[in-house]
């Protein structure tokens, strides 16, 4: 957040009802976007999961009672709308679909690392997607997931610790 | 791999996942110097780390894009669903709140961006090291302590929340003094007089003191400068910059509790030194109370050190019109390690009378759950699990009645037969696995049967009601139902107009009438029975003395105050055997009465607690 994202959203906010919200969206998206991989480990759903998260502020900013609080609130929203897709998939006994990633490279080690990450429990691997995507800044991934820092520090030493088992395991396959 | 190898990965994992948390560097790198496998453990992990900086910069490459794609789909969006969300967001931006939490944030960001940069504003650090080297020169110093109880969601319908204050003043050469507050003013004051070698003890309230010799360790007992020690040797996650009370101050925090006198669980603790003087400005726990969804927070601040502390300030006033109360030399401390001792042995209780009468269940016995008695919150959540699906008691009962006159012949039974029997059953009922056993509630619900049977013939023992209350306590929990709440009001409502009685035509108060008031207290301590709650509390107050139980005196007139201005109280006012017995952690949500099988038992409430005397024989 700055001032000067804040200052352009509040003249949107003065146009349209749904320009402002876009400024909204411009400033809370990637870190919305950062949750919903950190939960799902999956770009896409993550992307999916994303953008219905960001409709759903839209339709409902009117019961958010404190205004002020629309980050945690919106996060909020993701968290729960990961954990719906969650149930829907376990309900349907799918296993979560192997999609090839769409970003970057696409290389083995890269194929292998995303593995790694998804067979990591999901209480580390939200903290590990948090701390690349907030600059390696633990005292904000801890006020962001609602921990002490310590207790961020720690899931981070043990997410790092485990994912080192499982590249060098070699057995990431779901 | 040794040990130290061990260790070090462990720091060389924390060291990568956060760069700022370097306290162990210098260990590190000495064990590297030597260690081949820890320097490719590090390389390796370290690779690792370019690697997920990679991966996940390519995920949020696409973050423009994916931004755009959603400011479509909200340009699409009909916009007869929108409704007038336009001054809810103007309020977002004219809110002062808002416009004060983004300022925060900007000014925290620019403080923690400095802290991870290493330094501090004057581009030097706290030293943290040196930090314990200060504190050895101090000779006195002064602090307030306040903790701070919240009674979180233990008790449906309300929320306690409560602060006690202590001013505490040290000195190397004189020893100790604390003053308590609560919300009438100052309740006590508790000296430890190195020179003398005494406890001292005043208690302006009630015009009383007590005094007593006993030789004193030279280091003071809960000396916060021991515990700040103990924060700065541990791994620690560095908090950055902030203010207090105007000074700019540097903050460090650990897991695990450093602070304060009760227990806590998945406690935090944190130190805050000012930048300019190195030296501690506040430091802080929290947690749950162990135990219970109690929340606790310690705070000690406002110090003062080298505060130039004189002999009279840590000489003991006594106004002359003050009485000297009794503090005997044996505070029942060896009763205490024997009553724990004796828990400790196998304990065998003979169930062939059971047997006998046919009231063993045809199947084996069932056992409880496979889990380790190990956490409070495993226990809990499996005890709520299975106690969740027990049938209610009040749908057995008729039947279970049934089935027990068809097998004893009920109307044949003396009192003394009933109360035996219900007792015995309990005790089954424990050994079939209690509150973790899926079909053990059988044996308790029958013993409940028995025991409301005697008590509806002799309404006026008290003995008996109180073996009723333990086995309700027993096959219940106040976290899983309150159903019984009324019931087990109105035992301890009637036992407590009979116990007042008594006492009023010269029977001796006992322990155990405490016992009972404080479960009275307990369950009238809602806004609607605060009159009530206040009642009893007076009557335990006013028999303290003769009673047995000052020691609870000031807390009992804490609980007074809190109960007359209509707040709830959220704990119990003692909690029998503390933490000693292995499987404490089963016991919670029951009222302080409470005893359990009958192994824990024999652990008294309180070294002044008459079991722990029985516990010798």
């Amino acid at each position: 957040m700055n001032d000067r994202t804040g200052e352009n959203a509040f003249r949107a906010g003065r146009r349209s009802d749904r320009a402002a919200y876009a400024a909204l969206v411009e400033r809370h998206y990637r870190r919305v976007f950062a949750v919903c991989l950190g939960m799902l480990a999956n770009v896409q759903d993550a992307e999916d999961i994303a953008q219905e998260t960001m409709l759903k502020g839209l339709q409902n900013l009117r019961t958010l009672a404190r205004p002020e609080r629309f980050e945690p609130w919106i996060l909020r929203i993701a968290r729960n709308q990961c954990l719906d897709l969650m149930r829907r998939q376990k309900r349907a006994k799918t296993l979560p679909v192997e999609r090839k990633p769409t970003h970057a490279a696409g290389t083995h080690q890269n194929h292998d690392l995303e593995r790694a990450i998804r067979r990591l429990p999901q209480e580390l691997r939200l903290p590990l997607t948090m701390f690349y995507f907030e600059r390696k800044d633990v005292v904000r991934i801890a006020r962001i997931l609602g921990i002490s820092p310590s207790l961020a520090y720690e899931r981070l030493r043990v997410a790092r610790k485990e994912l080192h088992e499982l590249l060098t395991q070699g057995d990431c396959h779901e | 791999m040794s040990d130290d190898c061990k260790k070090m990965r462990d720091v060389i994992a924390g060291s990568v996942a956060d760069a700022t948390h370097d306290r162990n560097e210098e260990q590190l790198r000495a064990h590297l110097d030597f260690c081949a496998a820890c320097r490719d453990y590090l390389r390796a992990l370290q690779q690792e780390d370019k690697w997920l900086t990679g991966y996940f910069a390519a995920a949020d490459a696409d973050t423009p894009r994916r931004r755009q794609q959603v400011c479509q789909a909200i340009e699409r969006v009909e916009t007869s669903q929108q409704t007038d969300k336009l001054s809810i967001w103007r309020g977002i931006m004219r809110s002062r709140l808002s416009q004060a939490a983004i300022a925060a944030a900007i000014l925290l960001a620019v403080a923690v961006g400095v802290s991870h940069l290493g330094g501090r504003l004057d581009g030097t650090g706290v030293a943290w090291a040196g930090v314990a080297e200060r504190l050895g020169r101090i000779q006195d110093y002064t602090y307030r302590q306040r903790q701070i109880d919240s009674s979180g969601v233990e008790t449906p319908g309300f929320e306690l929340k409560q602060e006690w204050e202590m001013r505490c003043y040290y000195s190397c050469q004189f020893g100790s003094r604390w003053d308590q507050y609560g919300d009438m003013g100052l309740i006590g004051q508790y000296y430890t007089l190195l020179e003398e070698q005494q406890l001292v003890h005043v208690y302006p309230g009630r015009k009383t003191f007590k005094r007593r010799s006993q030789p004193l360790p030279q280091t003071m007992p809960r000396d916060p400068i021991g515990e700040i020690r103990q924060i700065l040797a541990e791994p620690c996650v560095k908090l950055g910059r902030t203010t207090i009370d105007g000074v700019l101050v540097e903050g460090i925090e650990v897991q695990g509790q450093k602070v304060g006198i009760v227990r806590l669980d998945d406690a935090v603790s944190r130190l805050w030194v000012n930048v300019e003087t190195e030296l501690p400005v506040q430091m802080e726990a929290e947690g749950k109370r162990q135990g219970s969804d109690a929340y606790v927070r310690f705070v000690r601040d406002q110090f003062q050190w080298n505060a130039g502390l004189t002999q009279a300030d840590l000489t003991p006033v006594i106004p002359a019109d003050f009485t000297q109360e009794d503090w005997p030399a044996d505070n029942g401390a060896a009763r205490w390690d024997a009553a724990v001792a004796a828990a400790e042995e196998p304990m065998a209780v003979d169930f062939s009378p059971l047997e006998e009468l046919g009231l063993l269940n045809d199947d084996p016995t069932p056992q409880p759950p496979a889990m380790a008695l190990t956490g409070m919150k495993a226990i809990q959540a499996a005890q709520d699990e299975v106690m969740s699906v027990w049938p209610k008691y009040t749908d057995l009962r008729n039947a279970l009645r049934q089935e027990l006159d068809q097998k004893l012949n009920l109307e044949s039974c003396s009192v003394d037969d009933l109360v035996g029997l219900g007792i015995l059953l309990r005790e089954k009922y424990w050994d079939a696995g209690g509150d973790l056993s899926p079909t053990g509630y059988r044996y308790g619900y029958m013993a409940r049967v028995l025991l409301e049977l005697a008590h509806a013939q002799e309404p006026n023992d008290l003995t008996i009601g109180d073996e009723l209350v333990e086995t309700i306590m027993s096959v219940e929990t106040m976290r899983v139902g309150e159903d019984f709440w009324p019931v087990l009001r109105e035992l301890r409502a009637v036992q407590f107009r009979r116990t007042c009685a008594e006492v009023e035509h010269g029977r001796q108060p006992a322990w155990v009438d405490f016992a009972r008031g404080c479960d009275l207290t307990y369950l009238w301590s809602n806004r609607r029975g605060a009159a009530e709650g206040v009642h009893v509390v007076d009557w335990l107050i006013e028999h303290a003395q003769t009673g047995g139980w000052t020691a609870y005196l000031d807390l009992l007139e804490q609980i007074r105050s809190q109960l007359a201005q209509g707040r709830g109280l959220g704990y119990n006012i003692y909690t029998p055997a503390g933490s000693t017995y292995p499987e404490e952690f089963r016991y919670g949500g029951r009222l302080p009465s409470f005893r359990g099988p009958a192994k824990r038992a024999v652990i008294p409430a309180h070294p002044l607690e008459p079991r722990a005397a029985q516990a010798e024989k």
